[in-house]
C-alpha cells in the first residue's frame, strides 16, 4: 500500500506519460468551495427564518414568496444541493487526481458544470419560493429542473470518472471505493425518485419508491463522498496510515449492501407491505453495525495523535463530525424499531436527527476539508486562528443544542399525541423547544459569519502560506514507508 | 475487490438493483392488475361542500372555474388546482396524509392515529385509498406540527377552512400555521380566488371516498355489541345508547 500513502500528497503538476501536466485544477476547486460557503449562507439564513414561525414571530408574513413552507424548502434544497454537493464537487477535484495521477476529462469542463450547476441551483430556489415545487421530500427541486440536475450530474460524474479509469495505480484507495459507488448511485437515486413516483407509480408505491429515494441520497450520496474524504484527509493530516485495509473493505462493502435496502423506514406503519418494513428495519440496524467497525477503525488510526487535535482545528472538525455520526447512526437503530416509531414519528425527534446527520456530520467534514484546504488553494494563511475556533465552537454548541433540545420535545410531543390531549397542547408544550431551537439557529448563524469573514480576510491578507507542500514543491517520496497494515 | 469495473458493477449497480427489487419493485407487485382510479371517476363522487362554494361565491366561483355550476369538469380542475397549492406551499411538510395502525385500542398498546383521525367505518389508511390519479406522488408527509389530513373530509366546514388559512389562529388560537392571505380575491379575506377555492375542495376531498370504497375485512366481520372500550373516553360518551339506532349502520350503494 505504500504508493497509495505516496498518492495522497501528489503535487499539483506532474510529468507523466512524457508530458508535464497541470494534474490538479485548483480554480474549479476553489470556485466550487467558494460557491458552497456562499450557499450554506443562504441557507443557514433561511432555515433562521423559518424557526420563526415555530415561535409566531415570522418577519414577512403574509408575503407570499417568502411563505414558511416555501423557505423551509429553500432550506433543505440549499444544502443538499447548493452547499453540499458544490463542496463535494470542490473536494474531489483535489482528491481524485491525487489518488489516480490522472486528471480529469477537461478543466474546461470542469469550468462548464461549475457554471452549470449552480445556475441549476439558482434555477430551484427561483422555483421554490415560486410555488413550482414538486412533492417528494428533499427532492423538492421543480420537475423542470430535475431534467437539468441529471444532466449536471451525468457531466460530473464522466469527468471524475475519467480520471479513475485512466489511472494506472494498481489498486484503488479506499476513497475511491466510495466516490467510484457513489458515482453510479447518485443518478439512479434521482431518477429513481424523481420520475417514478411523478410519472409512473402513484400512491403506496410510490411512497416506497420515495422512501428509497429520501434515505438514498444521504446514504448513497452524501455518505460516500463524506467516508471518501475523511479516509483521506485524516491520513493527511495524521501523516499515519488508514489501521486497518481489511476493516476498510468491511465498512465499505456492508453500507454498499444494506445502505439501499434502508429506505422504507421512513414510513414504517404506513400502508406500505409490512415485509418491506420489517426488511428496512433489520437493514437499518445492520448499517449500525457497519458503521461500528468504520468508527473503530478511524479510532485505532488515530492512536497516539489524539494530542493533534490540540493544533489542528481541521482534525478537530473531522472527529467530532465522526462522533456525531456514531450518534447518529446508534440512535437511528434503536428509533427504526417499530415500537419506537409509534411515538417519535412525526416529531422534531426526526428533524433532530436530520440535523445533526447533514449539519452535524457532513458539514462539518466539509468544513474541516475548508480549514485545511483554504490556505493551501488561495496561498494565504489563515487571517485569525481564533476566528476559526469561534466558528468551531459555535457550530459545535450549536449543534449539541438544537440536537438535545429537538430531541427531547420530539419524545414530548410524542407522548402528549398518545395520551389523546388536545392537538394544541403538543404545540403549547413545544414553545420552549422551538425558542431554543431559534437560539441554536442564530449560534450557527454567527459561526458561519466567522468562517465566512476569515475566509474573506485571508484572502485580501498578503500574508503568503508557509507550508507549501502541496503545491508543487514536496517531494514525491516523502510519503514513502508509511505503510498501511493490509 | 478494489478494482474499478468491480465496485462499479456489484456495488454500484448490483446492490442498487437488488435493493431496488426487494424495497420497490416487490411492494408495486402488490398493486399488479389494480387500476388506478382517474380523475373521471373521482369526479363521480363530488363533496357536497364543492356545490356550497359554488353557491356561496358565484362570481369568485364563475372566474376561477369558468362556469357557475358544480360540474365534475370543474371539480377536476379544482381539485388539481388545490393539490399544486398544497404542493407549493409545502403543506405536507406539517401535515401528514396517513393514519398509521397504532393505536392503544387497537392491540398495540401505544399511538393515536387511529382514536384522532380513523373513522367508524374505515381505520387505519390503506393503500386502494392512494390507488388514484391525485397521487402522482403520494402525500404521506413526515411530520406533524399539525394533524393529520387524509381524512378531512367534512371534518370542518368551508368557512371554517377560509378562516383557517385567511389566519389559522382565528380558528386554532395556539396554531403556529402562517396565514395565506393569497388565497383571496380582496384584502380582506372575504372573497377566495381561484387557490383559495381548490384548496378547499381538495380538503373537502380527502376522505370523502371512506364510504364508497368496499368494505375492509375489518367491516366485513359480523357486527359485535357493541363494546365501549374500544373506544376512546370522548367518543364513548357520545356512543348511542343501547337499543338507538347505529347512526353508521347506513350503508350507501359502491360506485366502484
Amino acid at each position: 500500500m505504500t504508493q497509495v500513502a505516496t498518492s495522497l500528497i501528489r503535487p499539483v503538476v506532474v510529468t507523466s506519460r512524457g508530458e508535464t501536466r497541470v494534474l490538479v485544477d485548483t480554480t474549479s476547486c476553489l470556485l466550487h468551495f467558494v460557491a458552497a460557503v456562499s450557499w450554506i449562507g443562504v441557507g443557514i439564513v433561511a432555515g433562521l427564518l423559518y424557526s420563526f414561525v415555530f415561535i409566531r414571530l415570522y418577519p414577512s408574513e403574509g408575503v407570499e414568496w417568502l411563505s414558511p413552507g416555501r423557505v423551509r424548502m429553500v432550506h433543505t434544497n440549499l444544502m443538499a444541493y447548493g452547499f453540499l454537493t458544490n463542496a463535494f464537487i470542490g473536494m474531489m477535484h483535489w482528491v481524485i487526481p491525487r489518488l489516480t495521477g490522472e486528471p480529469v476529462l477537461s478543466h474546461a469542463l470542469s469550468k462548464v458544470i461549475f457554471v452549470a450547476w449552480n445556475a441549476i441551483v439558482a434555477a430551484i430556489v427561483y422555483g421554490l419560493l415560486s410555488g413550482q415545487a414538486q412533492a417528494i421530500e428533499w427532492g423538492e427541486t421543480p420537475f423542470w429542473a430535475d431534467h437539468l440536475v441529471v444532466v449536471g450530474v451525468g457531466l460530473a460524474v464522466v469527468n471524475f470518472c475519467w480520471s479513475i479509469i485512466r489511472s494506472r495505480e494498481k489498486a484503488m484507495y479506499v476513497t475511491l471505493w466510495y466516490f467510484t459507488a457513489a458515482f453510479v448511485w447518485t443518478p439512479l437515486v434521482y431518477v429513481m425518485g424523481n420520475y417514478l413516483p411523478q410519472l409512473l407509480v402513484p400512491g403506496t408505491g410510490g411512497a416506497a419508491l420515495v422512501g428509497l429515494f429520501i434515505h438514498d441520497l444521504v446514504g448513497l450520496f452524501v455518505t460516500p463522498m463524506g467516508w471518501g474524504l475523511m479516509y483521506f484527509f485524516v491520513p493527511v493530516i495524521t501523516r499515519k496510515p488508514i489501521y486497518s485495509h481489511a476493516i476498510s473493505l468491511v465498512g465499505f462493502w456492508g453500507l454498499a449492501f444494506f445502505y439501499p435496502l434502508n429506505g422504507v423506514h421512513h414510513f414504517l406503519w404506513s400502508p406500505i407491505p409490512m415485509f418491506a418494513q420489517y426488511g428496512a428495519v433489520i437493514s437499518t440496524i445492520a448499517v449500525e453495525i457497519v458503521v461500528t467497525t468504520v468508527v473503530i477503525n478511524f479510532i485505532l488510526t488515530m492512536r497516539g495523535e489524539w494530542g493533534r487535535l490540540k493544533e489542528s482545528i481541521a482534525l478537530r472538525w473531522f472527529m467530532v463530525g465522526m462522533t456525531c455520526y456514531f450518534i447518529t447512526c446508534l440512535q437511528c437503530a434503536f428509533q427504526t424499531t417499530l415500537t419506537m416509531q409509534k411515538v417519535i414519528h412525526f416529531t422534531d425527534w426526526v428533524v433532530g436527527h436530520s440535523h445533526l446527520v447533514m449539519f452535524g456530520v457532513f458539514s462539518f467534514w466539509i468544513a474541516g476539508v475548508i480549514e485545511h484546504l483554504w490556505p493551501k488553494l488561495t496561498g494565504r494563511d489563515w487571517w485569525s486562528r481564533r476566528l476559526n475556533l469561534w466558528h468551531f465552537w459555535l457550530w459545535t454548541g450549536g449543534i449539541a443544542l438544537m440536537f438535545t433540545d429537538l430531541t427531547v420535545i420530539g419524545v414530548v410531543q410524542g407522548l402528549v399525541w398518545d395520551s389523546l390531549r388536545p392537538w394544541e397542547e403538543s404545540i403549547r408544550y413545544s414553545e420552549i423547544g422551538w425558542f431554543l431551537r431559534m437560539i441554536s439557529g442564530w449560534m450557527i448563524l454567527v459561526g458561519f459569519v466567522c468562517m465566512a469573514l476569515n475566509m474573506a480576510m485571508s484572502l485580501a491578507s498578503r500574508q503568503d502560506h508557509s507550508d507549501r507542500e502541496y503545491v508543487g514543491q514536496f517531494p514525491e517520496s516523502a510519503g514513502a514507508g508509511a505503510g498501511g497494515r493490509a | 475487490m478494489e478494482r474499478f469495473n468491480f465496485i462499479f458493477v456489484v456495488a454500484g449497480i448490483g446492490f442498487f438493483a437488488l435493493a431496488f427489487v426487494i424495497m420497490g419493485a416487490l411492494p408495486l407487485a402488490q398493486y399488479q392488475g389494480i387500476d388506478v382510479v382517474t380523475m373521471d371517476k373521482l369526479a363521480t363522487n363530488i363533496p357536497y361542500q364543492f356545490g356550497e362554494l359554488a353557491r356561496d361565491y358565484p362570481d369568485a366561483f364563475e372566474k376561477a372555474f369558468g362556469t357557475r355550476e358544480p360540474t365534475a369538469e370543474a371539480f377536476k380542475d379544482a381539485l388539481e388546482t388545490g393539490r399544486r397549492a398544497y404542493i407549493a406551499e409545502a403543506c405536507w411538510h406539517c401535515h401528514t396524509q396517513q393514519i398509521r395502525r397504532v393505536d392503544p385500542n387497537d392491540g398495540t398498546e401505544v399511538g393515536n392515529d387511529i382514536s384522532r383521525w380513523a373513522s367508524d367505518t374505515r381505520l387505519e389508511s390503506h393503500a386502494d385509498e392512494y390507488h388514484n390519479a391525485m397521487n402522482y406522488p403520494h402525500l404521506f408527509g413526515t411530520r406533524r406540527v399539525g394533524p393529520d389530513l387524509i381524512r378531512s373530509s367534512g371534518r370542518h366546514s368551508n368557512d371554517w377552512h377560509l378562516a383557517h388559512f385567511w389566519n389559522p389562529r382565528h380558528t386554532s388560537p395556539y396554531s403556529v400555521m402562517p396565514p395565506y392571505p393569497w388565497f383571496f380575491e380582496d384584502g380582506e379575506g372575504r372573497i377566495p380566488n381561484r387557490k383559495g377555492l381548490s384548496l378547499v375542495t381538495y380538503m373537502q376531498w380527502l376522505g370523502s371516498w371512506h364510504t364508497q370504497f368496499a368494505p375492509t375485512k375489518y367491516e366485513r366481520l359480523p357486527r359485535l355489541p357493541f363494546d365501549e372500550s374500544w373506544y376512546p373516553p370522548y367518543v364513548a360518551e357520545e356512543a348511542p345508547a343501547e337499543g338507538e339506532a347505529d347512526p353508521y349502520g347506513a350503508e350507501e350503494e359502491d360506485p366502484y
